[in-house]
């Protein structure tokens, strides 16, 4: 009984250490081509990988809404001011300068970032998109180790706004039902637990 | 016999951590790489390879290699073969005496990233 008892108290510690190592991303959201993806919105070239998400706050959402900001990917539901911003997911790079320009489909410069030296990985730049269409946000890296130009090495990340008509990705349905598993398991545990913590009479 | 029970808890507790926590030992670390960091290579056989232990994945590998003016000299030709020691190749154009730097890139299962820079210089 001493043994299960042990192993009772144990398990959620144990449990919770293995989910130390899990490395990011820390939930299911929404990738490329719309999809839901545990990598989240993660693109490369040759040369460097990056995250993406883009915010978009809903004008007929009161400022004091206290719901969390759903990260985009690269389609973007609606034209106006929108929150790029992009974690660089090679370690080297955080030491490195590294600016963002969004160009629109006629190559014009809509936004740009001064070269920043991002040792969190994340830079974020904020974009008014102005009308439906292609676009086109170019990540570029001052890399001193490498010595490619820039324009060389460049990570393009295509992005399409108010192009595609927003709706529940297919495979959400897989992420409510492991949720809930989860809260069935959560509410299972919280039930047994006491009755087999509770000392038994001699 | 108190002291008995102590060292089986001991034991059992010890064991349930190690089966739980064999996932720490799955992360992708480079094992070596060809040429070696820094090497200085008297005859370049145009190989480069990299080896990786853990859980790769076959999502978005690179290996990159560029010469000391950031031209490009391997073939694009990466090949991944995922294995208890997976391993990433490339081959380069004939090379002439210089520095090089590779660039490589691999992910975990568990969406980790294993990437960095390594250099060598053919004499």
């Amino acid at each position: 009984m001493n043994l299960l008892k042990l192993f009772v108290k144990t398990l959620p510690l144990l449990l919770a250490a293995n989910l130390v190592d899990a490395s990011i991303p820390l939930a299911p959201r929404m990738g490329a081509g719309g999809k839901m993806d545990m990598f989240g919105c993660m693109l490369s070239n040759d040369f460097y990988i990056a995250n993406l998400a883009a915010y978009q706050l809903d004008p007929q959402q009161p400022k004091n809404a206290k719901t969390m900001l759903f990260p985009l990917c690269q389609e973007i539901p609606k034209v106006g001011e929108t929150q790029i911003t992009v974690d660089m997911l090679d370690r080297d790079v955080r030491h490195k300068p590294v600016t963002l320009k969004i160009f629109n489909s006629d190559k014009q410069l809509l936004s740009e970032t001064p070269a920043t030296v991002a040792k969190q990985g994340y830079i974020s730049t904020n974009v008014n998109f102005p009308k439906a269409g292609h676009y086109d946000l170019a990540i570029y890296v001052k890399d001193q180790d490498l010595n490619v130009a820039p324009e060389l090495s460049a990570l393009h990340i295509p992005l399409t706004v108010a192009l595609v008509v927003p709706g529940p990705p297919a495979s959400l349905g897989n992420v409510l039902v492991i949720l809930l598993g989860i809260g069935a398991f959560a509410v299972a545990l919280g039930l047994i637990l006491p009755r087999l913590m509770k000392p038994q009479a001699a | 016999m108190h002291n008995r029970f102590s060292i089986i808890r001991t034991v059992f507790a010890t064991l349930l951590l190690a089966c739980f926590c064999q996932n720490t030992l799955a992360e992708g670390i480079l094992m070596k790489i060809q040429p070696r960091d820094n090497e200085a290579v008297t005859s370049f056989d145009g190989n480069v390879k990299l080896w990786f232990s853990g859980n790769v994945s076959e999502r978005t590998p690179t290996l990159v290699v560029v010469d000391s003016q950031g031209n490009r000299v391997d073939k694009g030709d990466i090949k991944l073969v995922i294995a208890d020691r997976s391993e990433l190749s490339a081959t380069t154009r004939p090379l002439t005496a210089g520095k090089y730097v590779i660039r490589y890139r691999i992910l975990t299962d568990d969406g980790l990233i294993v990437s960095g820079i390594s250099r060598f210089s053919v004499k």
